[in-house]
């Protein structure tokens, strides 16, 4: 619990992690240790209190910088963005949206194997599901993010955001790529057997 | 409207947060558990602190000068922090402003139909 406690508390931002983290954690144990003493055992209540505060603090921590700072000086001395970084992250932004949109509607329909026929519909007749814009943010985009991004990722040395837009953009590209392989691979070995994968592969490559 | 405090101004309220942290550095300087302790021992555990809420406060408090840092000498891994005189200043403020607020209501005979306990800060 100490672990997780210190891992959440990377989340401030820098300056504040600077003069207070270790103050924190040391709170922390002496707060768990109050509750053994008390109590017996840690409770799930206590942690639900410690932690939603905890969590609640981080986001007023970060909205205070970016209301001091203002929004460039909040990404590049805060979240260490770079130029390269802020442009693939625009970049990424469509997919990500439409992904985020394509989750939620999956969950509200409590079918995540299947897309919301609704949801995707309403999509479908907008301007963004017309084929060159949609081959633009969905395969473009993602390709320029990473090749962006790989500049960074040798000129600087504040890596985090540069590694997590590159992860990112490569798995929209896989997921893109994927899309509808996967399903067709894991369908084809519940029906036919493992034994029978290089068949399915070939079969799911050429469909 | 944001509930912030602006210190440049005194006449506004504190937070019963950032008044009981005060209340509790009035007499002796403390670190971030003993403030928290003393907290919850004053309000009678009405006003729970938990590390994010209390730094937070601190931090800002810190930022506007009315309670400054101490490292402690018995044990570096904490600091101790204490009320600097603008921060007693302002305190003196808000107290002086519950009396006048409790004086008026004893005036007024308020006090006699409403239990002390039930008073909430405003």
């Amino acid at each position: 619990m100490r672990e997780l406690y210190r891992a959440l508390l990377s989340f401030y931002p820098w300056e504040y992690r600077r003069r207070y983290e270790k103050e924190m954690a040391i709170v922390f144990e002496d707060l768990c240790r109050d509750e053994v003493e008390s109590m017996g055992k840690i409770k799930a209540g206590f942690l639900l209190n410690v932690f939603s505060d905890l969590l609640v603090n981080i986001f007023k921590q970060h909205f205070n910088m970016l209301k001091k700072q203002g929004l460039e000086k909040y990404l590049k001395n805060t979240l260490s963005f770079n130029n390269y970084n802020i442009v693939g992250l625009i970049l990424l932004s469509p997919i990500l949206i439409l992904t985020a949109i394509d989750f939620v509607s999956r969950i509200t329909q409590m079918d995540l194997a299947h897309y919301n026929r609704l949801v995707y519909n309403l999509l479908s007749k907008t301007f963004l599901y017309k084929y060159p814009v949609l081959l633009t943010w969905a395969i473009i985009f993602p390709i320029l993010a990473v090749i962006l991004n790989l500049v960074p990722l040798f000129k600087t040395k504040k890596r985090f955001v540069t590694f997590a837009i590159l992860i990112l953009g490569l798995g929209f590209i896989a997921m893109i790529r994927l899309h509808d392989f996967v399903p067709c691979v894991v369908h084809g070995v519940f029906d036919r057997g493992v034994n029978q994968i290089l068949p399915i592969i070939n079969y799911c490559k050429s469909a | 409207m944001s509930r912030k405090k602006d210190f440049s101004s005194p006449d506004m309220p504190l937070t019963p947060a950032v008044f009981y942290i005060l209340l509790s550095l009035a007499t002796k300087e403390r670190h971030g558990y003993g403030i928290m302790k003393q907290v919850d021992l004053d309000s009678k555990g009405k006003v729970r602190l938990g590390p994010g809420t209390l730094y937070g406060a601190i931090k800002r408090l810190v930022d506007e000068k009315l309670v400054a840092e101490k490292e402690s000498l018995s044990d570096e891994r904490r600091r101790y922090y204490k009320l600097t005189d603008k921060g007693m200043r302002i305190f003196k403020t808000e107290l002086t402003r519950f009396d006048e607020a409790v004086s008026l209501a004893k005036k007024r005979k308020l006090l006699e139909s409403i239990s002390l306990s039930t008073v909430v800060f405003i």
